[in-house]
């Protein structure tokens, strides 16, 4: 993520009246390139993330027999946990709360 | 560059600083505080172009560092999400929380029922079973392809 025209001006503005070479002005517009750089790839992961969260959230709870009986249930599938509680250390429900 | 290079710098200028100011010759200056720093890390995480221009301006105003500076800027160009120690450490946790995440999708994909017989391996999204193949509307799906595409 490049910065804006509006951003290099700013940076610009900032640095006129020194007398500092050409050299120093582009680092410090690298730099600020960099940070941007960082913070769009954590704006990235965040939007991964809440995709993921949105799909798992979407199959939190699904139907299935319940072997022997053959009665349907409501349950994880992930521990098979009849909803809406989860075993405690269920995966997927780690995962939607965040935790490891 | 991070805000502990950062942090580096602004401490030889504020010893340049001194040295301009009483007219003597010093050796370098006292470290920088923990509240000077924490306030350097501010600056750079939390503070507009303009402000952080102010901050980095002031770390070069010393020409000698300039050399310094593309060193440290060079140092870190391959890796452009290393601006700063907090920025990475938040990259770090959410690409680990996107493969854990990814890792389950991966585990759950056909520990579903099918629609038709609720005692049948499927998808849980689409509740395709894996003879058929996912369903082309299924999100769970299109999930795993675009964590197995590299992007994550």
């Amino acid at each position: 993520m490049a910065l804006t025209e509006d951003g290099i001006v700013a940076i610009n503005h900032e640095l006129n009246g020194t007398n500092w070479p050409s050299q120093a002005r582009q680092a410090v517009i690298d730099l600020f390139e960099q940070i941007a750089a960082g913070e769009a790839e954590v704006e990235r992961l965040r939007a991964r993330v809440a995709e993921l969260e949105a799909v798992l959230r979407g199959v939190e709870w699904v139907y299935m027999a319940w072997r022997g009986t053959g009665d349907t249930l409501v349950v994880c599938p992930s521990c098979t946990a009849k909803a809406p509680k989860h075993a405690p250390d269920c995966a997927l429900d780690a995962a939607l709360r965040g935790e490891e | 560059m991070n805000a502990d290079d950062l942090a580096r710098l602004l401490s030889h200028r504020e010893a340049d600083a001194s040295v301009a100011l009483d007219g003597e010759t010093q050796t370098w200056a006292e470290p920088m505080s923990d509240e000077r720093l924490a306030e350097v890390r501010r600056h750079v995480m939390h503070t507009g172009p303009t402000d952080l221009g102010h901050v980095i301006g002031t770390a070069l105003m010393a020409p000698e560092l300039l050399a310094e500076v593309e060193r440290l800027r060079e140092q870190t160009a391959t890796s452009a999400d290393t601006a700063s120690v907090e920025a990475l450490s938040e990259v770090e946790r959410l690409r680990a929380r996107v493969v854990q995440m990814g890792r389950l999708l991966r585990r759950l994909e056909w520990q579903g029922r099918s629609r038709w017989d609720y005692e049948y391996p499927a998808c849980p999204d689409c509740r395709s079973i894996e003879e058929d193949g996912h369903e082309p509307y299924c999100e769970l799906y299109a999930e795993l392809r675009e964590a197995s595409d590299g992007t994550d």
